[in-house]
């Protein structure tokens, strides 16, 4: 097998022994746990990585096929558990990668002890009359058109902007200049598998112990997709927090990671 | 120095402060005349709320995970919706005082010839993806009669034999030739050949394998790639082509075709020109020995 921590960018630290792996959604990078991952390090080993075609990861090493869907992504979190020998671990998955985390959980059930979902939806698309994820196929087309117009942006934000969160301004534009080559397609190839995905049904498959956490306010994953989750999904917890948008571990990572702890206590 | 008390309005774009959660604490009237809204209707709600769904996944999922990040965001384009819900695209630059600074300052301007600028350019970028697609398929094709080319045939051999060696099986080359095509040219003329050799290739097309390669090698000559098979295949293959020269139709009073086989096994030495030569000679001997006819050299194991 190549080298996975090279190619996911896979970065270990803290001082515990139990396992908690940290995946990041669409349109980001490992760096958005950086608010909240710092809360885990003194009881847990956290696990940080960078999707293939995201961030720090090997681009050499991304084969537009298997990214197509998000079983590709998947076998991302597969690999770095086998490479790093990881069992029973938590999986903490942002938005997308709540589905990535649970596809890899039917696959290989005994690699992991609990997934916990922040924001997560199983099908970003609408399906009347009985579910209802807030999109529409057009919705989609205009996504890809936006980013089509935005490459530079995009291209900057998927950088890899700090290491050890004190990268000097020269720094940051060198790792920005470097990763600008990088395929923008790789990018739409990600949104696709995100937001034209249907896994309801891989969810309500799931052995795994689950927590949903929800924001009262998010216009990407409503409390009703929270709700459908909750109810078809086996072993869940729901918990709602007093957050608005799809990212609370960015805008409120104190109660968010609260939420994961009183969790893990009582599990 | 004299206090200047600055009027917003007077800056020639948008202007909205929030939240770190995007709720929006100022907005000036520009903002809200760009959207056909009031400064009242705006103010409390979310940004996103004024929205088009895609531009909320970015905001939610790019713009507003950079600026928390990063502290600024600089030139993303995403769409607003006016009160008629009609599509606005806008600029963004926002900017986050410092990183515990309570607010974002959000600065935007209406795009709309950008935007028609960069939907001309996407669209060219489009249309030369597609002519680079066409030119990549015309290059691998015979013009006349829809199948691959001499210079794409010597490529897919070179594939052909490469997994042969991997999988270890024996592969064959066909040399095809049409017999008198030079009669049918001289006394029906060449529109009437050229219907010949098109129906000609399309019967090898049709009865080829999914990875066997047919291709027009010059003038009447063809070559068929079959991966993959035995003398006893190649035999049945051939008598099919010979049986199936009858269901060309043309003035002349009938088609046939002479054939030349090489069947090679997966550890075979001798060049790619070799083989094609050694496919050559037997579709001579196949001429030599009287026409409509298939002569096969199969290079011993």
């Amino acid at each position: 097998m190549a080298n996975i921590t090279k190619r996911n960018n896979v970065v270990v630290q803290g001082k515990g022994d139990q396992p908690i792996l940290f995946a990041h959604g669409f349109g980001c990078d490992q760096n958005m746990w950086r608010f909240m991952a710092p809360d885990f390090l003194e009881n847990y080993k956290v696990v940080l990585f960078d999707y293939m075609g995201s961030g720090k990861s090997d681009i050499t090493e991304y084969d537009p096929k298997k990214y197509e869907s998000l079983e590709g992504y998947a076998e991302d979190i597969l690999d770095i558990c086998e490479d790093l020998k990881l069992k029973n671990t938590i999986v903490v998955g942002h938005s997308v990668s709540a589905s990535i985390a649970t596809l890899a959980s039917l696959k290989e059930p005994c690699y992991f002890s609990s997934l916990i979902h922040i924001t997560p939806s199983p099908c970003f698309l609408n399906d009347p009359p009985d579910y209802m994820g807030g999109f529409e196929y057009s919705d989609l087309e205009e996504l890809l058109d936006l980013m089509d117009k935005n490459y530079i942006g995009w291209a900057e934000y998927l950088s890899p902007i700090v290491i050890g969160g004190q990268a000097s301004e020269l720094l940051k534009g060198e790792l920005s200049d470097s990763f600008c080559s990088t395929d923008p397609l790789i990018a739409k190839n990600f949104a696709k598998a995100t937001f034209l995905s249907d896994h309801r049904e891989s969810f309500s498959k799931s052995t795994t112990p689950s927590l949903i956490i929800q924001s009262k306010i998010d216009a990407l994953a409503s409390l009703e997709v929270g709700e459908f989750l909750h109810k078809t999904t086996p072993h869940s917890t729901l918990t709602i927090i007093d957050s608005e948008g799809h990212c609370p571990h960015m805008t409120h990572p104190t109660i968010t990671s609260k939420a994961v702890k009183q969790y893990l206590l009582n599990d | 120095m004299t206090d200047i008390v600055f009027d917003y309005d007077l800056l020639p774009c948008g202007v909205l402060v929030t939240d770190l959660s995007c709720k929006i604490i100022y907005s000036n009237q520009k903002l809200a005349s760009y959207i056909n809204l009031t400064v009242e209707e705006i103010i409390k709600h979310n940004v996103d709320s004024l929205l088009t769904a895609a531009s909320k996944i970015l905001f939610q999922q790019i713009l507003l995970p950079t600026i928390l990040y990063e502290g600024t965001v600089e030139e993303i384009q995403i769409n607003f919706l006016n009160s008629n819900k009609k599509k606005l695209p806008m600029v963004i630059f926002a900017h986050r005082d410092n990183k515990n600074s309570a607010n974002i300052v959000w600065c935007c301007f209406p795009a709309l010839e950008r935007n028609k600028l960069l939907n001309e350019f996407n669209e060219s970028k489009k249309r030369l993806e597609e002519t680079n697609s066409q030119l990549k398929k015309l290059s691998k094709t015979d013009s006349l009669t829809g199948c691959y080319n001499r210079r794409e045939m010597l490529l897919r051999l070179k594939l052909i034999r490469r997994q042969a060696t991997r999988r270890q099986f024996s592969f064959g080359i066909l040399m095809l030739d049409l017999d008198y095509f030079k009669a049918v040219n001289d006394n029906h003329g060449h529109v009437e050949g050229d219907y010949v050799l098109k129906q000609f290739a399309q019967l090898l097309m049709d009865d080829a394998r999914f990875d066997d390669v047919v291709a027009r090698y010059g003038g009447e000559e063809f070559i068929v790639l079959l991966p993959d098979i035995n003398a006893d295949g190649v035999m049945k293959a051939t008598e099919r082509i010979h049986e199936n020269m009858k269901k060309i139709r043309t003035k002349a009073v009938s088609i046939t075709v002479s054939i030349g086989v090489c069947i090679a096994p997966h550890h075979v030495e001798a060049t790619d020109n070799e083989l094609i030569d050694l496919a050559d000679n037997a579709l001579y001997e196949s001429k030599k020995s009287g026409r409509n006819k298939t002569t096969l050299h199969s290079i011993p194991y």
